[in-house]
């Protein structure tokens, strides 16, 4: 059976990396789903979609969890365009939809990675890996390399316009056209 | 023995920052807090590991954005959160994981995630609260290893 390794991020991460990073994703993957006694609570993945599940249900504007990943998204959407990646008229707008956007924005996903296809020398030891935490940083994963799970989300209009229609290939929408709906899904 | 902390900004500070005349500071401002974010977020066992954390640019981050706010109001707060992120790693180097320094890590966070949510929602201001009263956070005894 191949080894296969999860993480969690909420589902506007997947977005920006497939319409604005070249489908190059940026993953913490665990070992197991729910490493109950080998990892801690910040890299279990079971553990964070639960934290960010729950938000989403309940449309809590100021969960901790959220406002830490839109810290995170705004400081991705920095270095991208310090890179290049990004002009700075997509930069300001994807900092916006990042910092204010729709709770629903943060739906949490799943990537699934059969972890031996990716090269060792990919695989980076960092944080609690390096003290005995059974978790890797892959920070250029490509789609081709994971599954993306998730439970059916009915209730989000953006979610089968930008994530289901493009994952079914049934429609390919330009990254402007997605930034557009996902400014569409209103503030915080 | 003075705890290392993040020293958030005021309401008042908030206010300044985010007038239009002020947008390049308010740039700097938040390109050090997610600097400082991923570097102690590295430390944590609660926090979610950060993304998009790029070690080397942080760092540089860490120097380079406190002299972007010399001479204004921001820049005494901004070297102080420097410093006290620098603290935090000396004692993680020191002692490594032990229950007082996971509370020092996760009360940087909290307070640099407080003043976030407060920038993001002005002139609302949003409810404080601590990550360990929202679901998903891992009790320290679920932690092996430590």
């Amino acid at each position: 059976m191949p080894r296969y390794y999860y993480g969690t991020v909420p589902v506007l991460a997947w977005i920006i990396n497939h319409y604005f990073y070249s489908r190059t994703h940026y993953a913490w993957l665990a070992a197991a789903f729910h490493p109950h006694w080998e990892n801690p609570g910040s890299s279990n993945p079971y553990r964070l979609y639960g934290q960010f599940y729950e938000p989403w249900a309940e449309r809590d504007r100021y969960a901790h969890a959220v406002g830490e990943y839109r810290r995170r998204l705004v400081e991705g959407v920095k270095v991208k365009e310090a890179a290049g990646v990004l002009d700075n008229i997509t930069a300001a707008r994807l900092r916006r939809v990042c910092a204010s956007g729709s709770i629903d924005l943060f739906y949490p996903v799943l990537y699934r990675v059969e972890i031996d296809r990716i090269a060792p020398a990919r695989r980076v030891l960092a944080g609690s890996g390096l003290e005995g935490s059974h978790e890797v940083l892959v920070a250029d994963l490509r789609e081709s390399e994971f599954e993306l799970l998730f439970l059916d989300n009915v209730r989000d209009a953006y979610f089968p316009q930008i994530v289901l229609a493009e994952l079914e290939g049934t429609i390919r929408l330009h990254p402007i056209t997605a930034l557009g709906i996902l400014e569409g899904e209103g503030a915080a | 023995m003075i705890t290392p902390e993040y020293h958030p900004l005021s309401r008042e500070q908030i206010g300044l920052l985010l007038t239009p005349e002020n947008s390049e500071l308010e740039r700097a401002w938040s390109s050090l807090s997610g600097a400082l974010h991923g570097v102690i977020a590295m430390l944590s066992i609660t926090h979610p590991r950060p993304l998009y954390h790029y070690e080397e640019s942080a760092r540089r981050d860490m120097v380079e954005d406190p002299e972007r706010l010399r001479g204004t109001p921001f820049y005494a707060p901004a070297v102080r959160n420097v410093r006290a992120a620098e603290e935090i790693e000396r004692m993680f180097r020191e002692r490594g994981h032990t229950p007082e320094i996971h509370d020092i890590v996760d009360g940087y966070l909290d307070a640099l995630l407080d003043e976030f949510d407060e920038m993001r929602l002005y002139p609302e201001v949003p409810p404080r609260r601590r990550s360990e009263e929202e679901n998903g956070v891992a009790p320290r005894q679920a932690v092996a290893g430590r």
